[in-house]
C-alpha cells in the first residue's frame, strides 16, 4: 500500500491526525453502533480540534 | 481465520463424533484428505458453511433435520429429539475460540419431523459444563467479517467453483471485494466531510444574514465550487480512461514489438513465394519435356531405337558388297539353275516364253533393282549423307536425351523445393501473422481513443482552470465583503474550518483512489507471479482495474473463463493473493492507528481442485498449493491423486482418509462396476490404502469415518 502511505506521509501532522480520527469514526468495527448525526458531530469536533495545529 | 480443529457430531454422512485435527504451526500447512467419490467431500464444505452462516442453499428450517446423520434419524423413536452439530476451533484475533452450530429436530413419525431448531455459540467452559453462547451475535458478526458469505465459495470451494462466479464477474463477488477495501466506508467518510463543510457554509450564511453582498457571493462560490467538483470528477474519470488507453497502447506496442522481434514471417513469405514459383516453373518444364519426348518418339517411327543396330547392319552390308555376295547374285544363280533344269519350278517343261521371263527377271529385277536398293541402303547408312538413317536417328536420340535431361532436372528441382516449402509453411503456420494483424487493428483503435481522450482531458482542464479563476475572483470579493467587527473573527474561524473540512474530503478522496489503485497493482503483480509462470500456453492473468476481478488474456483477447485448468489455477492464485493483500492492508491500517479490525491468515478448503484439469495444470496447482498459503486442506478423489501424488505426498503435513462403510448389497453393486474397488484404493508412500469396508448386517449404513493415514 505504499502509495497511500506516500500520500499520508506528505500530509502535516494536523491532517494525519484528522485523517485517522475520521476513518476511525466511520471505518472501525464499532462504527455502526453510533448514529449518523453523532458521527457528524464528532467529525466536526475533530476538525475544530485539529485547527489548534496549523495545516499547510 | 485458521482452523485448528473441525469436529462433526452426527452430521450428514459422519456418524458419532469425528474430528479433523489440522496442523497450524508451519508456514505452509497442507493437509490432504483422500476421499473417494461419494464419501463426503462436499459434506465437509457444507458442514463449514452451515457452521459459519447457519443455513445452506438447499436447506431450510423444515428440511434442516436432514443434516442430522441418517443412521441417527432412522434409529430415533417417534417423539424423541435428535441433533447433529458442527464445531470448529479457530485462531481468531490471536484468540483461540471454539464455535458450534447445532441442528435439533423432533421425530413426529416415519420421515416426519418438526421444524428444526438451529443454535450457534462460542464455547464457554464452566467447571462442569460446556456451553455455547453468542447472546449479542458478536461471534456470528466476527465470522461474517472474516469470511463474507459471498466469498465463502471462493475460500471453501468444490470442483470447478469459481468459473461462473469469480471469473464471470458476478456482482456479489465484486461487492465482497469492495468490502475487502471498505470502499463504502471510505465513501461515507468523504460524504461526511462534505456535510460538515456544508454545515460551516450554513453557519456562515446565518452569520452574514444581513450582508446581502456577502451572502450572494457565498452562494456564487458554492455554485462555482459545485461545478468545479463535478467537472473534476469528470476529469478524473477521463484521466483514468486516458491512463488505461495509454497503458493499453503501450502494452499493444510492446506485444507487437515482441511479435516482430525475431519474427521473419515476411521474409518467409517472400521465400515461399519464390520457391513456389520455382516449383511451378520446374513443373512446366517437366511437362514440356514429357510432351517433347512423346512427340519425338512418335515421329521417329522407332528409328532411334534401331540406332544401335546400325553399325552391325552397315558392317554386314559392306561385307556383302566386298565379297560380291549380293542377294541378286545368289538369285541369278538360282535363276541359272532353274533355266538349266528341264522343267520350270512349276513342273512344266521350259519353253521360250518361260526362259524369256526368267532371264528378264534376272537381268532387270534382280541385278539392277536389287543392286540399286542395296546401294541406296548403304548410302543411307553413310554418316556423311545428310539424310542418312544414322544421322537422323542420332539427331532424334540427342533431342530425346536433351528432353530427358531437362525433365530430370525439373523433377529434381520439384523435389528440392518440397522440403523447404513444407518447412516454411510450418513456420508460417506457427507465426503470429494473424495476431499481428489483430493487434495492429487494436493499436490503431486504441491510438484514436487515446488521442480523443487527450483532447477531452485538455478541454476539461481548460474549462476547470477558467472556473477556478472565477472562483478565486469570488473568493477575493468575498474577502472584501466579509463581516466586520465581532462577527469577523467568527467568520474567519468558520472559513478556516470549512477549508479544513474540504481538505479532509480531498485527502479521503485521494486516499481511496490511491488505495484502490495500489491494491489493483499489487493484486495484478501477485496473481501474475503465481499464474503466468505456470500457464504453459502463454496466457496471462489480468485484473480489471475497475472491478478488481480476474480474467485470462490469451492471444491479445481477454477471456473470463478457459478450460484445461487455467481458470482453476487463476482462481486459486487470485483468492490467495486477495486474502494476503487484505491481511496486509488491515495490518498497515493498524500501524496508522486506524482500527479496520484485524484480519488473520485465511484457510482454504478445496474440494477436488484438480477436476477436469489437464495433467500439466493439475501439477501446477499442486505445486502452488504446497507453498503459498498457511492452511490448505485438499480433498482428493483417487483419479486425481494419481496425477498429483508425487507433488502432494512429500508436501503434505498430514494425510487423512475418508473411509466408506457400506453394506454387502451396496458393495456388490460397487464391485459390479469396479471389480477390484480400485476407486477406493490409494497408493500412498508405496503402500496400498483401502478406504472401503463392509459393514456387518446389524449396522446401518452407509457412512464415512475420518481416519489418519500414516
Amino acid at each position: 500500500m505504499s502509495s497511500l502511505f506516500d500520500l499520508l506521509d506528505q500530509q502535516d501532522e494536523a491532517m494525519q491526525e484528522l485523517f485517522a480520527k475520521a476513518l476511525n469514526l466511520y471505518v472501525s468495527p464499532g462504527a455502526d453502533a453510533r448514529s449518523e448525526s453523532e458521527k457528524l458531530d464528532r467529525l466536526k469536533q475533530a476538525i475544530e480540534d485539529s485547527m489548534a495545529k496549523p495545516s499547510l | 481465520m485458521i482452523i485448528k480443529e473441525l469436529r462433526l457430531g452426527n452430521f450428514l454422512v459422519f456418524p458419532g463424533e469425528q474430528a479433523l485435527e489440522l496442523p497450524t504451526d508451519g508456514e505452509s500447512n497442507l493437509v490432504v484428505i483422500l476421499a473417494p467419490n461419494n464419501t463426503g467431500k462436499t459434506n465437509i464444505i457444507r458442514a463449514l458453511k452451515f457452521l459459519f452462516y447457519g443455513h445452506l442453499p438447499d436447506c431450510n428450517e423444515v428440511t434442516a433435520y436432514r443434516l442430522i446423520h441418517d443412521g441417527v434419524r432412522e434409529a430415533a423413536h417417534v417423539g424423541t429429539e435428535v441433533s447433529g452439530w458442527v464445531e470448529a476451533t479457530l485462531e481468531l484475533d490471536d484468540e483461540e475460540l471454539t464455535l458450534r452450530r447445532t441442528v435439533k429436530a423432533r421425530k413426529m413419525g416415519k420421515d416426519q419431523w418438526m421444524a428444526a431448531e438451529i443454535t450457534f455459540g462460542k464455547l464457554v467452559r464452566e467447571p462442569k459444563l460446556r456451553l455455547f453462547l453468542d447472546s449479542d451475535g458478536v461471534y456470528q458478526t466476527k465470522i461474517r467479517t472474516m469470511v463474507p458469505e459471498q466469498l465463502f465459495d471462493a475460500f471453501y470451494f468444490k470442483g470447478e467453483p469459481l468459473d461462473g462466479k469469480l471469473l464471470g464477474g458476478v456482482g456479489a463477488i465484486r461487492d465482497s471485494l469492495a468490502s475487502f477495501l471498505h470502499e463504502d466506508r471510505w465513501e461515507e467518510v468523504e460524504r461526511a466531510a462534505e456535510q460538515v463543510r456544508q454545515r460551516y457554509t450554513s453557519e456562515l450564511r446565518r452569520l452574514a444574514d444581513k450582508n446581502q453582498v456577502y451572502t450572494r457571493l457565498l452562494n456564487d462560490e458554492e455554485l462555482f465550487r459545485g461545478h468545479v467538483v463535478k467537472e473534476e470528477a469528470k476529469l478524473e474519470k477521463k484521466k483514468e480512461d486516458l491512463e488505461d488507453a495509454i497503458a493499453k497502447f503501450n502494452e499493444l506496442t510492446g506485444r507487437l514489438q515482441d511479435l516482430g522481434r525475431g519474427n521473419e514471417a515476411e521474409k518467409w513469405v517472400v521465400q515461399l513465394r519464390d520457391l513456389r514459383s520455382r516449383q511451378e516453373t520446374a513443373r512446366r518444364t517437366s511437362e514440356k519435356a514429357d510432351a517433347e519426348i512423346a512427340r519425338l518418339v512418335g515421329s521417329s517411327r522407332g528409328i532411334p531405337f534401331l540406332l544401335s543396330a546400325m553399325p552391325a547392319a552397315r558392317k554386314i552390308l559392306a561385307a556383302l558388297q566386298e565379297e560380291n555376295i549380293l542377294p541378286a547374285d545368289v538369285s541369278e544363280r538360282f535363276v541359272d539353275r532353274v533355266l538349266a533344269a528341264p522343267t520350270c519350278v512349276c513342273g512344266r517343261s521350259h519353253d521360250d516364253q518361260t526362259r524369256l521371263a526368267w532371264n528378264r527377271y534376272k537381268a532387270k529385277t534382280l541385278s539392277l533393282d536389287m543392286n540399286r536398293g542395296l546401294s541406296d541402303l548403304l548410302n543411307a547408312l553413310q554418316d556423311s549423307n545428310s539424310h542418312s538413317f544414322s544421322r537422323v536417328s542420332a539427331e532424334v536420340a540427342r533431342k530425346i536425351q536433351d528432353a530427358q535431361a531437362r525433365r530430370k532436372q525439373a523433377l529434381l528441382d520439384l523435389a528440392n523445393c518440397d522440403a523447404p516449402i513444407q518447412d516454411l509453411e510450418k513456420k508460417l503456420k506457427a507465426s503470429p501473422l494473424e495476431e499481428i494483424r489483430v493487434i495492429t487493428q487494436k493499436l490503431r483503435e486504441t491510438g484514436n481513443l487515446r488521442d480523443r481522450l487527450k483532447g477531452e482531458v485538455a478541454q476539461l482542464e481548460n474549462s476547470i482552470r477558467g472556473m477556478r479563476q472565477n472562483l478565486n475572483n469570488i473568493k477575493c470579493q468575498l474577502e472584501k465583503a466579509r463581516p466586520a467587527g465581532a462577527a469577523a473573527v467568527k467568520e474567519r474561524r468558520l472559513q478556516q474550518a470549512r477549508a479544513r473540512a474540504e481538505k479532509l474530503r480531498l485527502l479521503i478522496h485521494e486516499s481511496r483512489e490511491a488505495l484502490t489503485r495500489t491494491f489493483h497493482e499489487l493484486l495484478q503483480q501477485s496473481v501474475t507471479e503465481y499464474y503466468d509462470q505456470s500457464a504453459y500456453d502463454g496466457s496471462k492473468a489480468r485484473i480489471n482495474r475497475a472491478t478488481l476481478l480476474p480474467s485470462i488474456e490469451s492471444n491479445g483477447q481477454i477471456h473470463g473463463n478457459l478450460g484445461g485448468g487455467q481458470s482453476q489455477l487463476l482462481a486459486l492464485a487470485y483468492i490467495v493473493s486477495l486474502s494476503r493483500l487484505r491481511k496486509s492492508l488491515h495490518t498497515q491500517m493498524q500501524e496508522l492507528g486506524i482500527g479496520f479490525g484485524r484480519v488473520d491468515d485465511q484457510s482454504f478448503f478445496l474440494d477436488s481442485p484438480f477436476n477436469h484439469v489437464t495433467e500439466h495444470y493439475a501439477q501446477a496447482i499442486a505445486r502452488f498449493l504446497a507453498g503459498n498459503a498457511r492452511q490448505v486442506i485438499v480433498l482428493v478423489a483417487r483419479q486425481q491423486w494419481t496425477l498429483v501424488r508425487t507433488m502432494l505426498e512429500p508436501a503434505a503435513r498430514k494425510l487423512l482418509g475418508f473411509k466408506y462403510h457400506t453394506l454387502k448389497e451396496k458393495l456388490k453393486e460397487l464391485r459390479a462396476k469396479d471389480p477390484k474397488l480400485e476407486d477406493f484404493v490409494y497408493d500412498v508412500n508405496g503402500c496400498k490404502v483401502s478406504l472401503i469396508e463392509e459393514l456387518p448386517k446389524s449396522e446401518a449404513g452407509p457412512f464415512t469415518t475420518i481416519i489418519p493415514i500414516h
